[in-house]
């Protein structure tokens, strides 16, 4: 609870390239006091929305809040600001749950594991979470390119990072894994259910550019199969070109 | 046959993915762990997607069969004995470390490995126990595991399994003895019946116990749809047994693709049954999160569910006399039974007609699908629309009716 109303002032007290206004280092007194009046859902809901980046969020947040700062319970649908306030945040939330799953690391040479990718809101923070939990021995390196944002993970810790240099190379055995997953990919479809549409409205096309096996055929194309690769990975012993089919 | 001597774990992985499709089942579900002592991985309450294939199925977890050697020859199997393809089986070792590199690259949630039965069913079990041990130990890993149990497995080996899983299932496939005798000769419902009861008590027991992963996330099943004749009603009876006396948490239904020609016991269709299994799940659910009874939804007049409308409006239909409901008084059993308004939406409505009174704008603010509710409630008194109650259901039926995009709720 506290930390969540940590989160909504740091999003919020950033001071933006566009000037936006310093909400809660100018008002703490309002805010403080209020904000943990509220219960947590509408706390996740503000959350939420302040990374949204929508024009708006300072002055709705405060209207938000001067209006409906007693309240114990809050009808989101009663008042348009409302309504947008619980409309984008269910956008973000929606697309933090995506990128859980669509997010693809591939490892570079150091073994760090590097995912780079484009959402719509600026949903770094949250999603690092996830992944420095569940990769706790892992170093990994989250890139939001379309922000030059960049977190790196270790130990369930999360630090701010920024990224100057090129990426390092692939690994060898990051060739042998990644193809044999497309491999798999295709071989787990059934023909005779086939419903693209379907697949389109559960992966839009617009994050395909950053999933890998949307992306393949580029793969074969470029040849960038590697034949040899390291030996300690000795289960992969041979590993034939995917033929197109 | 062609023998090959070494197959690579390129085309192992290949012939075994291709082996496991058929099992609808990939859900990541039901069980909530964070990754506590540096280990790789945790698990979340809702599951995650990670992709989905041309066919609109989603991949959450690596599906995929540890042999398809088997010694059983049941009709419908794609791995049965008697047909012709290469066999291969995948070392322990080769399948955690495949599990562990696909997980860390966040392309899976967990792995969910199902077996031919290579040799007996014990074996074959100790086997894919084995690969999970590995995984589990060696790997260090704390995600997802789906354990699927080989009909005839005995009780140790299936406790055993438990300990190491989230969670575990075993197919019946049909819903009929005779349906067994005919196409599954090697297998016995009452056998089948038996290890689901086993297992019930043995994860309810196991449930206190801090150590272990003793399959948390319960136990699910499947059944395929449209390649024996029995009725929806006789399989939605037997589901609605299944997730009451056995608490089962899934039920999957699986529409038959017709992947063996040529064999005059199986039904000669081209495409799978897909909008009787849509029919089904949405049925399943009125069962489970809508509070209906079977009977009210399908009987042994009607055994089979309407393709045309789905089966909540079916039923409003046939039981028009206790429409329209008052959407600011009606109690909440009655809102959800109303075509166009969820739990979800039930509940909003519950909890903010408290506060103020509810417009048709609300409702539709709200998420509820108001072209369709609106022939089945009154607001404060008033009708939502000008058809009158009383004329024809006919008029009434053409109007809601829609074509439907088919998703399997995974």
């Amino acid at each position: 609870m506290k930390a969540l109303i940590k989160k909504i002032e740091e999003v919020l007290n950033k001071t933006g390239s566009k000037g936006q206004e310093v909400l809660f280092n100018s008002t703490p007194n309002l805010c403080k006091f209020n904000l943990a009046n509220f219960n947590k859902n509408i706390l996740k809901i503000l959350y939420y929305y302040s990374l949204s980046e929508f024009g708006s969020v300072y002055k709705d947040i405060i209207y938000f809040i001067e209006k409906y700062g007693n309240q114990k319970k809050v009808n989101f649908f009663s008042d348009p600001v409302l309504e947008r306030i619980f409309k984008t945040a269910q956008k973000v939330r929606r697309e933090i749950h995506r990128f859980k799953g669509f997010l693809r690391f591939k490892e570079v040479k150091g073994k760090y594991l590097y995912a780079n990718f484009k959402p719509d809101y600026n949903i770094i923070l949250p999603l690092a979470e996830h992944f420095a939990n569940r990769m706790m021995t892992e170093k990994i390196i989250i890139h939001d390119t379309k922000r030059n944002l960049a977190v790196f993970c270790y130990r369930n810790k999360i630090y701010q990072a920024e990224i100057f240099k090129p990426i390092p190379s692939k690994t060898l055995s990051e060739e042998a894994i990644s193809s044999l997953w497309v491999k798999y990919f295709e071989r787990l479809a059934i023909r005779e259910r086939q419903n693209l549409k379907l697949q389109k409205q559960k992966v839009p096309l617009k994050y395909r550019s950053f999933i890998l096996e949307f992306n393949h055929r580029k793969m074969i194309q470029n040849n960038t199969l590697a034949t040899n690769f390291d030996k300690k990975v000795e289960i992969l012993s041979t590993i034939p070109l995917p033929i197109k089919s | 046959m062609l023998i090959k001597k070494h197959l690579g774990i390129f085309d192992k992985l290949s012939i075994l993915a291709e082996g496991a499709k058929f099992d609808v089942s990939c859900a990541s579900s039901g069980v909530s762990r964070k990754n506590l002592k540096l280990r790789l991985g945790n698990a979340s309450r809702f599951g995650i997607c990670h992709s989905w294939t041309l066919d609109g199925r989603c991949i959450s977890l690596l599906k995929i069969l540890l042999t398809n050697y088997c010694i059983n020859d049941c009709a419908y199997c794609l791995n049965r004995k008697s047909n012709d393809l290469p066999r291969t089986v995948l070392k322990s070792e080769e399948l955690a470390n495949l599990t562990y590199e696909f997980y860390r690259r966040n392309y899976i949630e967990g792995l969910f490995l199902s077996s031919g039965i290579a040799g007996n069913p014990d074996i074959t079990m100790e086997m894919m126990i084995d690969a999970v041990k590995i995984l589990r130990t060696k790997y260090k890993f704390n995600g997802y595991v789906h354990l699927k149990i080989i009909p005839g497995a005995s009780n140790s080996t299936i406790l055993e399994a438990i300990k190491w899983a989230d969670r575990i299932s075993i197919n019946l496939e049909f819903t009929s003895e005779d349906s067994f005798v005919s196409l599954a000769p090697g297998k016995k419902m009452k056998s089948i019946i038996d290890t689901m009861n086993f297992t019930a008590k043995a994860i309810c027991d196991l449930r206190d116990q801090i150590e272990g992963y003793n399959a948390r996330a319960g136990q699910s099943t499947q059944l395929i749809i449209g390649a024996t004749p029995e009725s929806d009603y006789q399989i939605l009876k037997l589901s609605d047994l299944l997730y009451r006396k056995y608490r089962l948490k899934r039920i999957y239904y699986s529409a038959y693709v017709p992947v063996i020609k040529d064999d005059p016991r199986l039904p000669d269709i081209v495409n799978p049954p897909l909008l009787r299994e849509h029919r089904l799940y949405q049925a399943d659910w009125l069962i489970r999160f809508y509070g209906f009874k079977v009977d009210e939804i399908v009987n042994s007049d009607t055994p089979f569910l309407d393709e045309k409308l789905d089966p909540k409006l079916t039923w409003a239909l046939r039981n028009f006399h206790l429409f329209p409901v008052d959407i600011n008084k009606a109690p909440y059993e009655m809102l959800l039974r109303v075509p166009g308004i969820g739990p979800t939406s039930a509940k909003r409505i519950v909890s903010l007609r408290k506060h103020t009174t509810l417009t048709l704008k609300d409702l539709q603010k709200m998420g509820i699908v108001v072209k369709r509710a609106k022939y089945f409630i009154t607001i404060s008194g008033k009708a939502c629309s000008n058809l009158k109650i009383g004329s024809s259901l006919e008029k009434l039926k053409t109007k809601l009716y829609e074509p439907i995009q088919f998703a399997l709720p995974l």
